[in-house]
Protein backbone atom coordinates (compact mmCIF):
# COMPACT_ATOMS: atom_id res chain seq x y z
CA UNK A 1 0.00 0.00 0.00
CA UNK A 2 1.50 3.22 -1.19
CA UNK A 3 -0.04 5.46 1.43
CA UNK A 4 1.50 3.68 4.44
CA UNK A 5 4.95 3.81 2.90
CA UNK A 6 4.67 7.45 2.04
CA UNK A 7 7.24 9.59 3.79
CA UNK A 8 6.56 12.95 5.29
CA UNK A 9 9.44 15.41 5.34
CA UNK A 10 9.77 17.66 8.40
CA UNK A 11 12.19 20.55 8.72
CA UNK A 12 13.18 21.85 12.14
CA UNK A 13 13.94 25.50 12.89
CA UNK A 14 17.69 24.82 12.94
CA UNK A 15 17.53 23.35 9.43
CA UNK A 16 17.54 19.66 10.29
CA UNK A 17 15.51 17.56 7.85
CA UNK A 18 13.80 14.40 9.06
CA UNK A 19 11.94 11.84 7.00
CA UNK A 20 9.07 10.16 8.82
CA UNK A 21 6.68 7.40 7.81
CA UNK A 22 3.18 8.68 7.41
CA UNK A 23 1.79 6.26 10.03
CA UNK A 24 4.18 7.81 12.57
CA UNK A 25 3.65 11.38 11.44
CA UNK A 26 -0.16 11.22 11.77
CA UNK A 27 0.24 10.79 15.54
CA UNK A 28 0.39 14.55 15.28
CA UNK A 29 -3.12 15.82 14.70
CA UNK A 30 -1.68 18.92 13.03
CA UNK A 31 0.25 16.93 10.43
CA UNK A 32 -2.71 14.59 9.96
CA UNK A 33 -4.89 17.59 9.11
CA UNK A 34 -2.25 18.84 6.67
CA UNK A 35 -2.12 15.46 4.93
CA UNK A 36 -5.91 15.39 4.68
CA UNK A 37 -5.87 18.87 3.21
CA UNK A 38 -3.18 17.72 0.76
CA UNK A 39 -0.62 20.24 2.04
CA UNK A 40 2.04 17.72 3.07
CA UNK A 41 3.60 16.87 -0.26
CA UNK A 42 6.59 19.11 0.24
CA UNK A 43 8.71 19.50 3.35
CA UNK A 44 6.85 20.91 6.34
CA UNK A 45 8.76 23.70 8.09
CA UNK A 46 8.39 23.69 11.87
CA UNK A 47 9.40 27.02 13.39
CA UNK A 48 10.19 26.96 17.14
CA UNK A 49 11.01 23.25 17.17
CA UNK A 50 14.69 22.30 17.19
CA UNK A 51 16.04 19.17 15.55
CA UNK A 52 16.83 17.64 18.95
CA UNK A 53 13.25 18.07 20.22
CA UNK A 54 11.77 16.97 16.89
CA UNK A 55 13.72 13.72 16.89
CA UNK A 56 12.57 13.05 20.47
CA UNK A 57 8.97 13.53 19.43
CA UNK A 58 9.43 11.25 16.46
CA UNK A 59 11.03 8.67 18.75
CA UNK A 60 7.98 8.89 21.01
CA UNK A 61 5.50 8.59 18.12
CA UNK A 62 7.38 5.62 16.67
CA UNK A 63 7.32 3.94 20.05
CA UNK A 64 3.54 4.32 20.12
CA UNK A 65 3.01 3.10 16.56
CA UNK A 66 5.29 0.09 17.07
CA UNK A 67 3.78 -0.63 20.44
CA UNK A 68 0.19 -0.61 19.25
CA UNK A 69 -0.17 -4.33 19.83
CA UNK A 70 1.53 -4.28 23.21
CA UNK A 71 -0.37 -4.38 26.46
CA UNK A 72 -1.38 -1.14 28.08
CA UNK A 73 0.93 -1.72 31.04
CA UNK A 74 3.90 -2.12 28.76
CA UNK A 75 3.11 1.18 27.03
CA UNK A 76 2.80 2.95 30.37
CA UNK A 77 6.18 1.54 31.43
CA UNK A 78 7.76 2.72 28.17
CA UNK A 79 6.18 6.17 28.54
CA UNK A 80 7.56 6.41 32.07
CA UNK A 81 11.00 5.35 30.88
CA UNK A 82 10.89 7.93 28.07
CA UNK A 83 9.77 10.82 30.24
CA UNK A 84 12.11 10.28 33.20
CA UNK A 85 15.11 10.59 30.86
CA UNK A 86 14.03 14.15 30.01
CA UNK A 87 15.45 17.06 32.00
CA UNK A 88 13.33 20.04 33.02
CA UNK A 89 14.56 22.36 30.30
CA UNK A 90 13.94 19.83 27.53
CA UNK A 91 10.56 19.05 29.11
CA UNK A 92 9.52 22.65 28.60
CA UNK A 93 10.36 22.56 24.88
CA UNK A 94 8.71 19.15 24.54
CA UNK A 95 5.44 20.51 25.97
CA UNK A 96 5.47 23.51 23.65
CA UNK A 97 6.22 21.28 20.64
CA UNK A 98 3.67 18.61 21.59
CA UNK A 99 1.09 21.37 21.93
CA UNK A 100 2.00 22.88 18.56
CA UNK A 101 2.04 19.54 16.75
CA UNK A 102 -1.05 18.47 18.72
CA UNK A 103 0.19 15.07 19.88
CA UNK A 104 -2.38 14.59 22.62
CA UNK A 105 -0.89 11.57 24.42
CA UNK A 106 2.55 13.21 24.57
CA UNK A 107 1.06 16.47 25.83
CA UNK A 108 -0.76 14.58 28.58
CA UNK A 109 2.39 12.69 29.48
CA UNK A 110 4.60 15.79 29.65
CA UNK A 111 2.08 17.89 31.62
CA UNK A 112 1.61 15.04 34.08
CA UNK A 113 5.38 14.88 34.46
CA UNK A 114 5.56 18.58 35.38
CA UNK A 115 2.69 18.09 37.82
CA UNK A 116 4.51 15.14 39.39
CA UNK A 117 7.66 17.24 39.77
CA UNK A 118 5.63 19.96 41.57
CA UNK A 119 3.69 17.59 43.79
CA UNK A 120 4.80 17.35 47.41
CA UNK A 121 7.26 20.23 47.15
CA UNK A 122 7.28 23.21 49.50
CA UNK A 123 7.12 26.73 47.99
CA UNK A 124 10.90 27.06 48.57
CA UNK A 125 11.63 23.80 46.77
CA UNK A 126 9.32 24.86 43.91
CA UNK A 127 11.22 28.16 43.55
CA UNK A 128 14.52 26.32 43.52
CA UNK A 129 13.38 23.72 40.99
CA UNK A 130 11.82 26.14 38.52
CA UNK A 131 14.15 29.05 39.16
CA UNK A 132 11.31 31.33 40.31
CA UNK A 133 12.23 34.61 41.99
CA UNK A 134 10.38 35.27 45.23
CA UNK A 135 8.91 38.76 44.83
CA UNK A 136 6.74 38.74 47.97
CA UNK A 137 7.71 40.76 51.00
CA UNK A 138 8.21 38.56 54.09
CA UNK A 139 4.98 40.01 55.57
CA UNK A 140 2.99 39.20 52.44
CA UNK A 141 4.32 35.67 52.33
CA UNK A 142 3.53 35.16 56.00
CA UNK A 143 -0.04 36.33 55.41
CA UNK A 144 -0.59 34.10 52.38
CA UNK A 145 0.65 31.11 54.30
CA UNK A 146 -1.55 31.94 57.25
CA UNK A 147 -4.61 32.28 55.01
CA UNK A 148 -3.92 28.96 53.33
CA UNK A 149 -2.71 27.04 56.35
CA UNK A 150 -5.06 24.15 55.47
CA UNK A 151 -2.88 23.29 52.46
CA UNK A 152 0.26 22.98 54.57
CA UNK A 153 -1.16 20.59 57.17
CA UNK A 154 0.15 17.41 55.62
CA UNK A 155 1.52 16.24 52.33
CA UNK A 156 -0.53 14.44 49.73
CA UNK B 1 0.90 28.79 27.01
CA UNK B 2 -1.74 29.86 29.54
CA UNK B 3 -3.91 26.88 28.59
CA UNK B 4 -0.96 24.57 29.15
CA UNK B 5 -0.30 26.04 32.58
CA UNK B 6 -3.96 25.64 33.48
CA UNK B 7 -3.79 22.02 32.37
CA UNK B 8 -0.77 21.44 34.62
CA UNK B 9 -2.41 23.24 37.55
CA UNK B 10 -5.43 20.95 37.34
CA UNK B 11 -3.10 17.97 37.47
CA UNK B 12 -1.20 19.08 40.58
CA UNK B 13 -4.34 19.22 42.75
CA UNK B 14 -5.53 21.83 45.27
CA UNK B 15 -2.85 21.64 47.96
CA UNK B 16 0.08 21.74 45.59
CA UNK B 17 -1.59 24.56 43.67
CA UNK B 18 -1.67 26.59 46.90
CA UNK B 19 2.04 25.93 47.42
CA UNK B 20 2.71 27.07 43.88
CA UNK B 21 0.77 30.25 44.57
CA UNK B 22 3.19 31.00 47.41
CA UNK B 23 6.15 30.92 45.04
CA UNK B 24 5.71 34.33 43.42
CA UNK B 25 3.20 37.01 42.48
CA UNK B 26 2.81 35.75 38.92
CA UNK B 27 2.02 32.25 40.19
CA UNK B 28 -0.35 33.63 42.76
CA UNK B 29 -2.33 35.37 40.03
CA UNK B 30 -2.36 32.26 37.88
CA UNK B 31 -3.51 29.97 40.69
CA UNK B 32 -6.27 32.27 41.93
CA UNK B 33 -8.23 31.60 38.71
CA UNK B 34 -11.87 30.83 39.65
CA UNK B 35 -12.30 28.21 36.94
CA UNK B 36 -9.44 26.20 38.41
CA UNK B 37 -10.99 26.15 41.87
CA UNK B 38 -14.46 25.38 40.58
CA UNK B 39 -12.85 22.38 38.90
CA UNK B 40 -11.23 21.40 42.21
CA UNK B 41 -14.49 21.77 44.14
CA UNK B 42 -16.29 19.63 41.57
CA UNK B 43 -13.65 16.93 41.49
CA UNK B 44 -11.84 16.93 44.82
CA UNK B 45 -14.43 17.87 47.41
CA UNK B 46 -17.39 16.03 48.77
CA UNK B 47 -20.67 17.20 47.28
CA UNK B 48 -18.73 18.47 44.26
CA UNK B 49 -21.09 16.40 42.12
CA UNK B 50 -23.94 18.58 43.40
CA UNK B 51 -22.22 21.67 42.05
CA UNK B 52 -25.51 23.52 41.44
CA UNK B 53 -26.41 23.27 45.13
CA UNK B 54 -22.92 24.25 46.23
CA UNK B 55 -22.95 27.25 43.93
CA UNK B 56 -26.43 28.29 45.06
CA UNK B 57 -25.40 28.12 48.70
CA UNK B 58 -22.20 30.10 48.20
CA UNK B 59 -24.02 32.74 46.22
CA UNK B 60 -27.10 33.14 48.39
CA UNK B 61 -26.50 31.75 51.86
CA UNK B 62 -22.91 32.80 52.49
CA UNK B 63 -23.73 35.87 54.46
CA UNK B 64 -26.14 33.92 56.68
CA UNK B 65 -29.31 35.44 58.06
CA UNK B 66 -30.90 37.73 57.12
CA UNK B 67 -30.43 36.70 53.49
CA UNK B 68 -29.52 39.47 51.11
CA UNK B 69 -32.36 40.25 48.70
CA UNK B 70 -29.73 40.83 46.03
CA UNK B 71 -27.12 38.09 46.33
CA UNK B 72 -23.51 38.78 45.51
CA UNK B 73 -22.45 38.32 41.92
CA UNK B 74 -20.64 35.12 41.00
CA UNK B 75 -17.68 37.20 39.88
CA UNK B 76 -17.16 38.59 43.36
CA UNK B 77 -16.65 35.19 44.93
CA UNK B 78 -13.18 33.75 45.26
CA UNK B 79 -13.54 30.02 44.83
CA UNK B 80 -9.97 29.55 45.98
CA UNK B 81 -10.98 30.94 49.37
CA UNK B 82 -14.23 28.98 49.32
CA UNK B 83 -12.34 25.76 48.62
CA UNK B 84 -10.08 26.46 51.57
CA UNK B 85 -12.98 27.17 53.89
CA UNK B 86 -14.83 24.07 52.80
CA UNK B 87 -11.67 21.99 53.17
CA UNK B 88 -11.46 23.05 56.79
CA UNK B 89 -14.87 21.68 57.77
CA UNK B 90 -13.50 18.92 59.96
CA UNK B 91 -14.14 15.20 59.91
CA UNK B 92 -17.62 13.92 59.43
CA UNK B 93 -19.29 17.35 59.56
CA UNK B 94 -22.40 17.88 61.63
CA UNK B 95 -25.11 15.53 62.72
CA UNK B 96 -28.33 16.29 60.89
CA UNK B 97 -31.60 15.21 62.43
CA UNK B 98 -34.78 15.55 60.44
CA UNK B 99 -37.59 15.21 62.90
CA UNK B 100 -40.52 14.39 60.64
CA UNK B 101 -43.95 13.93 62.13
CA UNK B 102 -43.96 10.22 61.27
CA UNK B 103 -40.38 9.25 60.96
CA UNK B 104 -37.14 10.71 62.22
CA UNK B 105 -34.20 10.62 59.77
CA UNK B 106 -30.64 11.14 60.95
CA UNK B 107 -27.15 11.16 59.51
CA UNK B 108 -23.86 13.03 59.01
CA UNK B 109 -23.69 16.08 56.80
CA UNK B 110 -20.81 14.47 54.91
CA UNK B 111 -22.98 11.69 53.49
CA UNK B 112 -25.44 12.09 50.66
CA UNK B 113 -28.28 10.30 52.44
CA UNK B 114 -29.44 9.58 55.98
CA UNK B 115 -27.73 6.80 57.93
CA UNK B 116 -30.97 5.59 59.39
CA UNK B 117 -34.52 6.31 60.40
CA UNK B 118 -36.65 5.59 63.39
CA UNK B 119 -40.36 5.93 63.82
CA UNK B 120 -41.09 8.79 66.15
CA UNK B 121 -42.73 8.49 69.45
CA UNK B 122 -45.89 10.07 68.14
CA UNK B 123 -46.39 7.38 65.54
CA UNK B 124 -45.28 4.66 67.88
CA UNK B 125 -48.01 5.73 70.22
CA UNK B 126 -50.44 5.55 67.36
CA UNK B 127 -49.98 1.83 66.88
CA UNK B 128 -48.90 0.44 70.18
CA UNK B 129 -50.45 2.34 72.95
CA UNK B 130 -53.64 4.10 73.91
CA UNK B 131 -51.38 6.39 75.91
CA UNK B 132 -50.64 8.29 72.73
CA UNK B 133 -53.43 10.85 72.90
CA UNK B 134 -52.72 11.42 76.55
CA UNK B 135 -49.02 11.97 75.82
CA UNK B 136 -49.82 14.34 73.05
CA UNK B 137 -52.19 16.23 75.26
CA UNK B 138 -49.51 16.34 77.93
CA UNK B 139 -46.96 17.81 75.60
CA UNK B 140 -49.41 20.23 74.06
CA UNK B 141 -50.48 21.66 77.39
CA UNK B 142 -47.30 21.51 79.40
CA UNK B 143 -44.76 22.30 76.80
CA UNK B 144 -46.21 23.82 73.70
CA UNK B 145 -43.89 24.05 70.74
CA UNK B 146 -41.37 26.43 72.24
CA UNK B 147 -40.93 24.58 75.50
CA UNK B 148 -40.72 21.24 73.73
CA UNK B 149 -37.83 22.61 71.69
CA UNK B 150 -36.11 23.89 74.82
CA UNK B 151 -36.55 20.49 76.41
CA UNK B 152 -34.94 18.80 73.39
CA UNK B 153 -32.03 21.27 73.48
CA UNK B 154 -31.48 20.69 77.18
CA UNK B 155 -31.29 16.95 76.58
CA UNK B 156 -28.82 17.46 73.73
CA UNK B 157 -26.58 19.76 75.80
CA UNK B 158 -26.67 17.24 78.64
CA UNK B 159 -25.22 14.80 76.12
CA UNK B 160 -22.28 17.22 75.59
CA UNK B 161 -23.41 18.31 72.15
CA UNK B 162 -21.41 21.52 71.60
CA UNK B 163 -24.05 23.45 69.67
CA UNK B 164 -27.49 23.01 68.20
CA UNK B 165 -28.95 24.77 65.21
CA UNK B 166 -32.66 24.46 64.48
CA UNK B 167 -33.79 25.21 60.97
CA UNK B 168 -37.34 25.07 59.84
CA UNK B 169 -37.97 22.36 57.32
CA UNK B 170 -39.76 24.44 54.72
CA UNK B 171 -36.79 26.80 54.48
CA UNK B 172 -34.46 23.87 53.95
CA UNK B 173 -36.72 22.44 51.24
CA UNK B 174 -36.52 25.80 49.57
CA UNK B 175 -32.71 25.84 49.74
CA UNK B 176 -32.61 22.28 48.44
CA UNK B 177 -34.57 23.51 45.42
CA UNK B 178 -31.95 26.29 45.11
CA UNK B 179 -34.39 29.11 45.73
CA UNK B 180 -34.66 31.79 48.37
CA UNK B 181 -38.23 33.00 47.78
CA UNK B 182 -41.18 30.73 47.03
CA UNK B 183 -44.21 28.99 48.46
CA UNK B 184 -43.37 25.66 50.03
CA UNK B 185 -45.99 22.94 50.40
CA UNK B 186 -44.76 20.46 52.95
CA UNK B 187 -46.78 17.27 53.19
CA UNK B 188 -45.39 14.98 55.82
CA UNK B 189 -46.75 12.05 57.73
CA UNK B 190 -49.16 13.94 59.91
CA UNK B 191 -48.70 17.57 59.08
CA UNK B 192 -49.37 19.52 55.95
CA UNK B 193 -48.32 23.12 55.71
CA UNK B 194 -48.32 25.84 53.10
CA UNK B 195 -45.59 28.36 53.78
CA UNK B 196 -44.62 31.45 51.79
CA UNK B 197 -40.94 32.34 52.18
CA UNK B 198 -39.35 35.59 51.05
CA UNK B 199 -35.54 35.84 51.04
CA UNK B 200 -35.30 32.83 53.29
CA UNK B 201 -37.66 34.28 55.88
CA UNK B 202 -40.95 32.57 56.69
CA UNK B 203 -43.68 35.15 56.12
CA UNK B 204 -46.58 33.32 57.72
CA UNK B 205 -47.45 29.73 58.41
CA UNK B 206 -50.86 29.28 57.05
CA UNK B 207 -52.42 25.94 57.18
CA UNK B 208 -51.90 22.97 59.39
CA UNK B 209 -54.21 20.11 58.97
CA UNK B 210 -53.58 16.78 60.55
CA UNK B 211 -54.14 13.35 59.14
CA UNK B 212 -53.42 10.49 61.43
CA UNK B 213 -52.22 7.29 59.88
CA UNK B 214 -50.33 4.10 60.49
CA UNK B 215 -46.99 2.74 59.44
CA UNK B 216 -48.53 0.13 57.14
CA UNK B 217 -50.38 2.89 55.38
CA UNK B 218 -47.07 4.67 54.91
CA UNK B 219 -45.52 1.62 53.24
CA UNK B 220 -48.52 1.25 50.95
CA UNK B 221 -48.46 4.93 50.22
CA UNK B 222 -44.78 4.98 49.32
CA UNK B 223 -45.03 1.99 47.05
CA UNK B 224 -48.37 2.11 45.32
CA UNK B 225 -49.90 5.52 45.49
CA UNK B 226 -49.99 8.38 43.06
CA UNK B 227 -52.11 11.40 42.29
CA UNK B 228 -54.49 11.19 39.36
CA UNK B 229 -54.29 13.92 36.75
CA UNK B 230 -58.05 13.74 36.44
CA UNK B 231 -59.87 12.02 39.28
CA UNK B 232 -63.09 11.22 37.42
CA UNK B 233 -61.48 9.55 34.41
CA UNK B 234 -59.07 7.66 36.68
CA UNK B 235 -62.06 6.16 38.52
CA UNK B 236 -63.23 4.50 35.30
CA UNK B 237 -59.91 2.69 34.72
CA UNK B 238 -58.85 -0.67 36.14
CA UNK B 239 -55.95 0.29 38.38
CA UNK B 240 -55.59 -2.83 40.52
CA UNK B 241 -52.14 -3.50 42.02
CA UNK B 242 -50.89 -5.30 45.09
CA UNK B 243 -47.98 -5.29 47.50
CA UNK B 244 -46.64 -7.63 50.16
CA UNK B 245 -45.97 -5.84 53.42
CA UNK B 246 -43.65 -8.01 55.51
CA UNK B 247 -45.21 -9.45 58.66
CA UNK B 248 -48.53 -7.82 57.85
CA UNK B 249 -49.79 -9.45 54.68
CA UNK B 250 -50.68 -8.83 51.10
CA UNK B 251 -52.67 -5.80 50.10
CA UNK B 252 -54.47 -5.19 46.88
CA UNK B 253 -55.43 -1.67 46.04
CA UNK B 254 -57.56 -0.51 43.18
CA UNK B 255 -58.94 3.00 43.29
CA UNK B 256 -57.35 3.50 46.74
CA UNK B 257 -54.08 4.17 44.89
CA UNK B 258 -55.07 7.58 43.90
CA UNK B 259 -57.84 8.15 46.42
CA UNK B 260 -55.27 8.68 49.14
CA UNK B 261 -53.65 11.42 47.12
CA UNK B 262 -57.05 12.75 46.14
CA UNK B 263 -57.82 13.41 49.82
CA UNK B 264 -55.34 16.28 49.58
CA UNK B 265 -57.57 17.93 47.02
CA UNK B 266 -60.94 16.69 48.25
CA UNK B 267 -60.67 16.16 52.02
CA UNK B 268 -64.39 15.29 52.10
CA UNK B 269 -63.59 11.84 50.62
CA UNK B 270 -62.02 10.96 53.94
CA UNK B 271 -64.77 12.67 55.88
CA UNK B 272 -62.42 15.50 56.85
CA UNK B 273 -63.77 19.02 56.87
CA UNK B 274 -60.77 20.97 55.66
CA UNK B 275 -59.61 23.12 52.78
CA UNK B 276 -58.25 21.33 49.74
CA UNK B 277 -54.53 21.69 49.12
CA UNK B 278 -54.97 23.73 45.95
CA UNK B 279 -57.36 26.07 47.76
CA UNK B 280 -54.86 26.48 50.58
CA UNK B 281 -52.09 27.36 48.14
CA UNK B 282 -54.42 29.71 46.28
CA UNK B 283 -55.32 31.47 49.52
CA UNK B 284 -51.65 31.73 50.38
CA UNK B 285 -50.84 33.27 46.98
CA UNK B 286 -53.71 35.72 47.40
CA UNK B 287 -52.31 36.81 50.76
CA UNK B 288 -48.82 37.19 49.33
CA UNK B 289 -50.21 39.22 46.45
CA UNK B 290 -52.25 41.44 48.76
CA UNK B 291 -49.31 42.01 51.11
CA UNK B 292 -47.35 43.72 48.28
CA UNK B 293 -44.00 42.86 49.83
CA UNK B 294 -42.02 43.27 46.64
CA UNK B 295 -42.45 45.18 43.41
CA UNK B 296 -43.60 42.14 41.49
CA UNK B 297 -45.35 38.85 42.19
CA UNK B 298 -42.69 36.55 40.81
CA UNK B 299 -41.39 35.41 44.20
CA UNK B 300 -44.42 33.31 45.12
CA UNK B 301 -45.27 32.00 41.66
CA UNK B 302 -43.28 28.81 42.12
CA UNK B 303 -44.42 26.25 44.64
CA UNK B 304 -42.01 23.68 46.03
CA UNK B 305 -43.19 20.32 47.31
CA UNK B 306 -41.44 18.70 50.23
CA UNK B 307 -42.04 16.06 52.85
CA UNK B 308 -42.67 12.35 52.36
CA UNK B 309 -46.11 12.64 50.78
CA UNK B 310 -44.91 15.56 48.69
CA UNK B 311 -43.06 12.96 46.62
CA UNK B 312 -46.25 11.22 45.42
CA UNK B 313 -46.04 10.78 41.66
CA UNK B 314 -48.32 13.12 39.78
CA UNK B 315 -48.82 15.50 42.70
CA UNK B 316 -46.84 18.38 41.22
CA UNK B 317 -48.62 18.15 37.85
CA UNK B 318 -52.06 17.89 39.44
CA UNK B 319 -51.51 20.80 41.83
CA UNK B 320 -50.28 22.95 38.96
CA UNK B 321 -53.36 22.07 36.93
CA UNK B 322 -55.77 22.79 39.81
CA UNK B 323 -54.04 26.07 40.60
CA UNK B 324 -54.21 27.33 37.05
CA UNK B 325 -57.95 26.62 37.11
CA UNK B 326 -58.84 28.41 40.34
CA UNK B 327 -56.39 31.32 40.37
CA UNK B 328 -57.38 34.61 38.81
CA UNK B 329 -55.79 34.90 35.35
CA UNK B 330 -53.22 37.52 36.38
CA UNK B 331 -51.97 35.34 39.24
CA UNK B 332 -52.20 32.06 37.30
CA UNK B 333 -49.76 33.33 34.70
CA UNK B 334 -46.37 31.72 35.30
CA UNK B 335 -47.46 29.50 38.18
CA UNK B 336 -45.26 26.43 38.53
CA UNK B 337 -45.05 23.49 40.93
CA UNK B 338 -41.69 21.79 41.38
CA UNK B 339 -40.01 19.17 43.49
CA UNK B 340 -36.43 19.53 44.74
CA UNK B 341 -34.16 18.23 41.97
CA UNK B 342 -32.18 15.80 44.10
CA UNK B 343 -33.37 13.88 47.09
CA UNK B 344 -34.02 16.38 49.81
CA UNK B 345 -31.43 14.95 52.18
CA UNK B 346 -28.78 14.94 49.49
CA UNK B 347 -29.19 18.53 48.41
CA UNK B 348 -29.44 19.53 52.00
CA UNK B 349 -26.13 18.12 53.02
CA UNK B 350 -24.61 19.79 49.98
CA UNK B 351 -26.13 23.07 51.03
CA UNK B 352 -25.39 22.64 54.69
CA UNK B 353 -21.71 22.13 54.18
CA UNK B 354 -21.39 25.27 52.11
CA UNK B 355 -21.03 28.85 53.10
CA UNK B 356 -24.21 28.40 55.01
CA UNK B 357 -22.68 25.85 57.33
CA UNK B 358 -19.50 27.86 57.60
CA UNK B 359 -21.46 30.86 58.72
CA UNK B 360 -23.28 28.66 61.19
CA UNK B 361 -20.00 27.23 62.32
CA UNK B 362 -18.81 30.66 63.27
CA UNK B 363 -22.06 31.08 65.18
CA UNK B 364 -21.54 27.54 66.48
CA UNK B 365 -18.27 28.54 68.06
CA UNK B 366 -19.94 31.45 69.80
CA UNK B 367 -22.82 29.22 70.75
CA UNK B 368 -20.45 26.55 72.01
CA UNK B 369 -18.81 29.09 74.21
CA UNK B 370 -22.03 30.19 75.81
CA UNK B 371 -23.67 26.80 75.46
CA UNK B 372 -26.86 28.11 73.94
CA UNK B 373 -28.88 27.59 70.81
CA UNK B 374 -30.00 29.73 67.98
CA UNK B 375 -32.68 29.47 65.34
CA UNK B 376 -32.53 30.11 61.68
CA UNK B 377 -35.71 31.40 60.04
Amino acid sequence: MASTLKKIILKSCDGKILEVEEAVAVQSQMIKNMIEDDCANEEIPLPDITGEILSMIIEYCKMHVDGENNSNNELIARDADFITRVDLNTLYYLIVAANFLNVKSLLDLTCQRVADIIKGKSPEEIRLTFNIKNDFTPEEEEEIRKKNAWAFDYKD
Amino acid sequence: MATLLRKILRLVGPKNAIKLSCASRAWRLLVSDNRLWIHFIQNHQRHGDLWDSVFFAELNLRSGYPLQPFPSQAGELSFMRIYGQRAQVPGPGSVIIDGGSGCCKFGWSKYACPLGRSTTFLEFGNIESPMYSRFRHFFATFYGRKQLKDAIHTVLFDMNVPAVCAVNQETLALFAARQTSEIVVNIGFQVTSVVPILNGKVMLKQNNFNFESLDTVRILKENLCYVAADYKTELLKDTRASLEVSAVGRFTLSKEHFQIGEILFQPCIAGVRATGLHQAVELCMDHCHAAELTGDDAWFKTTILSGGTGCLPGLAERLEKELSEILSPSLANGVEVVRPPHGLGQSLSATMISGCELKWRRLFRVACFYGHTFDVA
